[in-house]
């Protein structure tokens, strides 16, 4: 009888797969013995007693928070977990005591935690609901539906990264099952083939909707075939039936077979969480009592005494007895724990201290190399992978593409596939593979491609990779790197032209770079790939065509140490990324009429080097804050206020601030001139913070009265951001006729060099007939004839760097 | 009745009236609505009686003893040790002080120090030229080296650390053809540091010396900052 037969709210659903049992009768399945069967047994009775215990306790108040029990599930964790080494790791869910026991924590440090106590097993930071434990491989019960299955991917592609055959496995409710990280972490490791089993805990309800009322395909395990992944249902509460199918996925696991999908068909016979009623407004008694029935330690029990002989009622007794010991102890334990001191509260937020040493080292002073960004950048990662050979790099056609800015050519050539690993347009799912990967021994990089992407990935970042060091105490960390093209260039559009480095600087843990110059895009991308935290590298698109000198032996830029750009005694202008080029414009502008700006480039938003900003300010006694952020709740007001508490008696006038406007980023490049900053406003604001009045942003939308007009300039036509360009070359003798022009590409590439011309002047050509060829960072572009007449005169010869819209010669018509 | 009239002034502003005894209430203010600012302190007459203002965590120390005829002032100041000891652990590296002391020693004096003269606590002297483009480590090995190296020529400034506690440091020889010397005493492990710059005042400017000061303070108490 199928349990959604007895609920009579729910119409029974049709089965397409047959659910598989452990065969009746005297036999035992290979592989298992008695003994190991009693072992089965009393794991799940410490599962039991442990969680009664604790709903005991919860009653009474002891255990601080939510508390979501295990009762009714223990043969599937038990079941899977008796496959499983200490150093493989399991994620679980916000129902996750019986996994973390199963898995092999010891119940005295898991109540510990329970009760928020200092010896838990996260020093009471965690909690219930985020039970870590590095000793016996527990990945974290978590909070967050379906967040855990994609760190359980990436925890078996770093143990294959490592040589080892270790596998990740990861526990979920039936309702992540309709949850995007579901679909993109199945997905994403049955292409990897990643050494992973995905075990569903399917008890027929997400909280309180029923399953067969999410979903017109129930039949959890048929998914797998989305995937092109096997998949199999089994008897939840036949523990025997669990070993059995566990058995030939971990097999194939670590055989390097792939990924298997579990779907355990099981029933929580307590409410949602203690508090909870046990039936609700969305189950029956009836079918409760019905599913009590199929107990699985009763199911158990019966068939050690009746089937297989292995025990007798007094010896199981004796079990029983001795479990009760052990939890008994385990509440005296968390019981006699002391308090979490007070004073430790803001430990492990970030690594201490925050620079990895080797960024605090200053390497003896080499000789530079005038390079472009994305070379710099793509050879500080090169370094890094040689170095580290348990480095991977997850992105979206960063693998045999070489990535779509051309910033990882050549990467792919020489690290190889199962380290420039392409991944589908999954950001969820590969950036919790990341995440995962990295806190289990290897490091990544997660290549989101651009800024506004990130968001796609956000809670992942956000909720686990920045919160992991915290929630376990400081076992463990995700040092990984999520690097993007951020901010305005050339009309990228809405969804292509953000920065949004505010909003990640406001998370504790997240550590965010947005460097200016090639030299400390790769310093800082290499100290990123050797710190602890998770790092969000924001590198200007703006920036990518600019070159710059870079030196050419070992090169680290700490966390949180701004650079002076230009030095001057009457302003100070603060910025970061490709704005720190408009304000060294502003400054040379603001030269010319006798002002003498200061230029801090902040290079790191967090860390931020206030400090670095009130020595500046000491001396010139005048600030502008120049940021490409939105300014409401942003980098001015963070700056300002900072000065404020460090520097009040060194001001002579208000910190002024400017940003981009607070709109999105239209495409028309009219429209986009006018949001975004240029040298012309910063000057305008900089008069502004010298005058006493600086300008006052709109970004409020207040009903009151609208603050004075900031003395900000009208933008200028002649002012748009672009990135540095070299000067054409100076045309041989321009002819007459139809220009040939390099046409315009992509938004990142500013220049191309001239491969060759294939015909000669004088020749007769046809329109659209390819006369020349062009190679650019990202492709060898083929340029047509405009028209039809003969070719001549060429203005640039081969070999010459020609900018984007530059003429190369024309066609006679 | 007349209310209170509040007068405007720039924080800063406020900041020098007070320095410099000077009535705000006498000021005209030429910024937005009256703002009293910076530039309007400039002109203004200082009151009559003011009271001497000590320099912040900086006093001239008595000239020295016994000296040849050169004007030779001192300056002292006392650095906070702690974030250049936390720095070094940070670093992982095993590194004393010195190392740092003389990196930013020559950070500060810049154009004043073309060489480095360290001399060592057990006697004798190494000689590092060029030190503003070498790193703590290739200094640290300079000074930890035997071999007494042949002056590079160029300005020379003379560095020593003293490893005594409870003393502080009021005056100091420059020998013969140097015009600039830092004296640090603080013993190892020490949280606090007293550093005492003589000079020759015809060479170097009392201010300029002072600024080498500050300079040197500044860099030991933010030690990030040596590295760029």
């Amino acid at each position: 009888m199928s349990a959604q037969v007895m609920n009579p709210a729910i119409r029974a659903p049709e089965i397409h797969n047959p659910v598989f049992r452990s065969a009746a009768g005297r036999t035992l399945p290979a592989g298992l013995s008695a003994a190991a069967l009693l072992e089965l047994y009393e794991r799940m009775v410490l599962l039991r007693r442990f969680e009664s215990v604790a709903q005991t306790a919860c009653r009474k108040g002891e255990t601080p928070g939510f508390l979501h029990l295990y009762i009714g599930e223990e043969a599937t964790a038990v079941g899977v977990c008796a496959h499983l080494r200490p150093t493989d790791w399991i994620t679980s869910t916000h129902r996750g005591h019986g996994h973390a026991l199963a898995k092999g924590m010891d119940p005295d440090i898991l109540m510990a935690e329970l009760f928020g106590k200092r010896d838990g097993c996260c020093g009471g930071r965690g909690g219930t609901m985020h039970l870590y434990d590095r000793k016996t491989g527990l990945f974290g019960t978590n909070g967050i539906v379906a967040a855990g299955i994609s760190h359980a991917v990436g925890a078996g592609m770093s143990a294959r990264a490592q040589g080892k055959d270790g596998v990740g496995v990861a526990f979920f409710g039936d309702g992540a099952t309709n949850h995007g990280g579901f679909h993109e972490s199945l997905n994403f490791a049955g292409i990897q083939k990643a050494p992973a089993v995905l075990v569903c805990e399917n008890n027929l309800y997400a909280t309180a909707t029923p399953l067969a009322s999410a979903t017109l395909n129930p039949e959890i395990a048929t998914r797998a075939a989305a995937y092109g992944i096997p998949g199999v249902a089994v008897d939840g509460n036949d523990v025997i039936a669990v070993w059995q199918v566990m058995a030939e996925a971990t097999a194939r696991a670590r055989s390097g077979q792939g990924p298997t999908l579990i779907e355990a068909k099981t029933y929580r016979t307590v409410g949602h969480h203690e508090g909870d009623p046990v039936t609700g407004t969305y189950r029956t008694q009836a079918e409760v009592d019905e599913w009590a029935k199929r107990d699985p330690i009763q199911m158990l029990r019966t068939r050690l005494l009746e089937d297989f002989g292995a025990a007798s009622a007094d010896e199981l007794g004796a079990i029983d007895a001795k479990i009760d010991g052990i939890v008994a102890q385990s509440l005296e334990f968390a019981r006699n724990s002391p308090e979490p001191d007070p004073a430790t509260t803001a430990l492990h937020v970030y690594a201490e201290p925050i620079n990895p040493a080797d960024a605090l080292v200053q390497a003896a002073p080499t000789a530079t190399v005038t390079q472009g960004w994305l070379d710099a950048v793509r050879d500080g990662i090169a370094e890094e992978m040689r170095r580290n050979p348990h480095l991977l790099y997850f992105g979206e056609g960063t693998g045999e593409r070489g990535g779509t800015f051309a910033h990882t050519k050549n990467l792919w050539t020489e690290f190889g596939p199962n380290r420039m690993v392409d991944t589908p347009i999954s950001e969820q799912g590969f950036t919790g593979a990341a995440i995962g990967a990295s806190a289990t021994g290897s490091r990544t990089i997660a290549d989101l491609m651009f800024a506004d992407f990130v968001f796609e990935a956000a809670g992942q970042i956000v909720l686990q990779a920045a919160k992991l060091r915290y929630m376990s105490n400081g076992q463990m960390n995700a040092p990984m790197v999520v690097r993007v093209g951020s901010g305005a260039v050339r009309s990228a559009g809405p969804h292509h032209s953000g920065t949004y480095h505010p909003s990640w600087a406001n998370i504790p843990g997240l550590i965010v770079c947005m460097p200016a110059t090639p030299a400390d895009a790769k310093g800082l991308m290499k100290t990123a790939l050797r710190a602890g935290d998770p790092v969000i590298m924001l590198e200007p698109k703006a920036l990518f065509a600019s070159k710059g000198e870079v030196p050419t032996g070992e090169h680290l830029v700490p966390f949180g140490l701004a650079r002076i750009a230009r030095e001057g005694g009457d302003i100070t202008i603060v910025s970061a990324g490709q704005l720190v080029h408009r304000a060294l414009e502003a400054a040379e502008k603001l030269a010319a009429e006798g002002i003498s700006a200061e230029v801090i480039d902040l290079r790191t938003i967090m860390p931020l080097d206030v400090g670095t900003v009130a020595k500046s300010v000491a001396k010139t006694h005048r600030l502008l804050v120049v940021d490409e952020g939105w300014g409401a709740f942003g980098v001015g007001a963070e700056v300002a206020q900072a000065m404020n508490e460090l520097a009040f008696d060194d001001l002579d006038a208000p910190v002024g601030r400017l940003h981009t406007d607070a709109q999105p980023h239209p495409l028309a490049p009219a429209l986009e001139r006018a949001m975004l900053v240029d040298a012309v406003k910063i000057v305008a604001a900089a008069k502004g913070v010298l005058g006493g009045q600086p300008p006052v942003p709109k970004h409020w939308r207040y009903l009151g009265r609208q603050a004075a007009p900031a003395p900000v300039a009208a933008p200028a036509a002649t002012t748009m951001p672009a990135p540095v360009a070299p000067a054409p070359a100076a045309p041989a003798a321009a002819g007459d006729g139809e220009p040939i022009t390099m046409p315009f590409g992509d938004l990142t590439i500013s220049e191309g060099t001239i491969v060759g011309w294939l015909k000669k002047e004088g020749d007769a050509v046809k329109a659209g007939e390819i006369v020349a060829e062009i190679e650019t960072d990202k492709a060898v572009v083929e340029i047509e004839a405009p028209v039809d007449g003969i070719l001549g005169p060429i203005e640039q010869p081969k070999g010459t760097v020609v900018p984007m819209g530059g003429r190369i010669g024309s066609v006679r018509t | 009745m007349n209310a209170p009239v509040r007068t405007l002034a720039s924080p800063y502003a406020r900041k020098l009236a007070r320095e410099r005894g000077i009535a705000l209430a006498r000021v005209t203010g030429s910024g937005p609505n009256g703002r009293i600012v910076a530039e309007d302190l400039m002109a203004a007459p200082e009151a009559a009686p003011t009271a001497p203002i000590p320099a912040p965590a900086m006093a001239a120390a008595p000239a020295p003893a016994v000296v040849a005829a050169r004007p030779i002032s001192a300056f002292a100041a006392t650095l906070d040790l702690t974030p250049l000891s936390a720095f070094i652990a940070a670093s992982g590296s095993e590194l004393s002080i010195d190392a740092f002391l003389v990196k930013a020693a020559a950070r500060a004096a810049g154009a004043e120090a073309e060489a480095i003269r360290w001399i060592k606590p057990e006697g004798g002297a190494v000689t590092i030229a060029r030190p503003l483009a070498l790193a703590p480590t290739e200094i640290a090995r300079q000074i930890g080296g035997d071999a007494e190296t042949a002056s590079p020529g160029g300005k020379v400034m003379v560095v020593s650390r003293l490893a005594a506690k409870g003393v502080r440091p009021v005056a100091g020889s420059l020998p013969a053809g140097i015009d600039l010397r830092v004296l640090v005493v603080a013993s190892d492990g020490s949280e606090t540091a007293e550093a005492l710059v003589v000079h020759d005042a015809d060479a170097i400017t009392e201010t300029e010396a002072g600024e080498i000061l500050t300079g040197f303070r500044d860099l030991l108490e933010a030690p990030l900052r040596l590295l760029v």
